[in-house]
């Protein structure tokens, strides 16, 4: 208890993000990994925990599902498992509440900036001319804002004529919605399977 | 899920077509008519567009982004329509193979298919976004953007060895300038922040070292200056140094901030 005590006035005299923080506690690792989760305004992956934890990650996984048990239960947190990663957000059932509270409804993305976020997610990397022979239309535009909000990112450019950037979806594209990794979209053949029998149906 | 979104194929959403025997946005009339729902030949295409032209009229702003669609909707009808309607151009043999109606009317078949699919994914992400939008998270605190977080990663001199170097930097000028003629420069801290800034950004990702940031063989005066001018430059986050190892040369980066990239100068504030 006394050892706690001296190590919390000592982080904090001097709180130095490069300096090697003291071994922690093993029997604290879900409550660490609690801090650090909610200090983090993005998923945090598995491996980024157990570094700033200097712990291993098998442990870490261990303490990362102890909380997320505790977590399970009634609570206005969640613990959610998003972009390859975990991150905190508010329980949904309370959204009305929160969005009252902020008067924050999201910006949500235009059916131009939707679409072409689908095709860079299944066809990436790709440039901006492929995009556009798919879309038809213009999309530097669209394109732009999609980089500006960190969907998607250029990911160095094409060996052909004129070194067109290449562009690829971000962790972010990921969390937005709520996606682990890409694979959990529907292949282009399952879409087209669900395809064929909603059409026969149809009068 | 109580949300109420709005589709594209929401009816009622202005912009829809109406004729005999269809009504609906000029998406969902491209796919009507490709899916045999619906005959080209029972599509006035000169209707559709009366329609459609009156409804972007209507905007209170042009959406260039509507616009272009629809033209080029209008265009893939009018093709369907016209391949329909001509008979085929009998061609020379070696021709046909390049320039073969059905070959091209796949591709262009194949292509919408596609487009159709990335639609659908694109309603997926929709009912994804507004799920998701149920979920608050923390917002980025705007004090800390994550470039000074990266910093905080990095090994970083400590004020002490940046004034250690430009000790050093004093010590070379003093031999530099052996005599007391003083001729006072027109050195400002806003012209070194703009010179010392060029430098960074024309160096890019592999940075500048701390020493080749003053002019050699400068007065106390302009290396003060510079000096000055990389300490505002830290101060604002816009530049951040860094050492491979203790007694390492410091390098000095600009902080490649997207936010930042389009007001170059930051003297200019």
């Amino acid at each position: 208890m006394n050892h706690a005590k001296t190590q919390q006035t000592d982080r904090c005299t001097d709180l130095d993000p490069t300096k090697t923080p003291p071994p922690i506690d093993r029997a604290k690792l879900p409550q660490a990994v609690e801090a650090l989760l909610f200090a983090s305004p993005e998923p945090v992956t598995l491996e980024r925990l157990a570094k700033a934890l200097d712990a291993e990650e098998p442990e870490v996984y261990q303490a990362l599902i102890d909380l997320r048990t505790s977590y399970a239960q009634d609570k206005g947190i969640a613990i959610v498992r998003v972009a390859g990663g975990y991150q905190m957000c508010t329980n949904p059932e309370f959204a009305p509440y929160v969005s009252r509270f902020l008067a924050a409804s999201p910006t949500k993305l235009s059916r131009a900036a939707l679409e072409t976020l689908s095709i860079v997610a299944y066809r990436q990397p790709i440039t901006l001319p492929e995009l556009e022979a798919i879309r038809g239309v213009d999309c530097s535009g669209v394109v732009r804002t999609l980089v500006e909000r960190g969907l998607i990112e250029e990911a160095g450019r094409k060996d052909t004529v004129g070194r067109p950037v290449i562009y690829v979806t971000t962790e972010r594209f990921l969390a937005y919605f709520g996606l682990h990794d890409l694979s959990e979209l529907p292949s282009l053949e399952e879409l087209a399977r669900h395809q064929q029998p909603a059409d026969t149906q149809q009068p | 899920m109580c949300c109420k979104q709005l589709t594209s194929t929401n009816p009622q959403q202005p912009g829809q077509i109406k004729l005999d025997g269809f009504e609906g946005g000029p998406d969902a009339l491209l796919l009507s008519v490709r899916e045999d729902k619906l005959s080209i030949y029972d599509v006035p295409i000169a209707q559709v567009v009366e329609q459609y032209a009156a409804f972007l009229a209507m905007l209170s702003a042009p959406d260039l982004d509507l616009a272009g669609e629809f033209i080029l909707i209008a265009a893939t009808l009018m093709e369907l329509k016209s391949q329909k309607l001509l008979p085929p151009r009998p061609r020379p043999a070696e021709e046909e193979e390049e320039e073969d109606p059905v070959v091209a009317r796949q591709q262009m078949e194949q292509r919408l298919e596609e487009f159709r699919r990335y639609r659908e994914v694109a309603e997926l992400l929709r009912d994804l976004e507004s799920q998701r939008s149920r979920y608050f998270t923390r917002p980025a605190p705007p004090d800390l953007p994550p470039p000074v977080r990266a910093l905080a990663a990095l090994p970083e001199p400590a004020v002490m060895s940046l004034l250690g170097a430009l000790k050093r930097l004093l010590e070379e000028a003093d031999q530099a300038e052996p005599t007391a003629t003083i001729t006072r420069e027109g050195v400002t801290l806003r012209m070194r922040m703009r010179e010392v800034w060029g430098l960074l950004m024309s160096a890019g990702e592999s940075g500048v070292a701390f020493q080749d940031l003053f002019h050699h063989g400068g007065s106390r005066l302009e290396i003060i200056a510079t000096f000055l001018a990389i300490l505002e430059l830290l101060r604002l986050g816009r530049i951040r140094v860094a050492q491979e190892r203790p007694l390492a040369p410091i390098i000095v980066y600009r902080v490649a901030d997207q936010q930042h990239e389009p007001r170059e100068d930051p003297a200019n504030r």
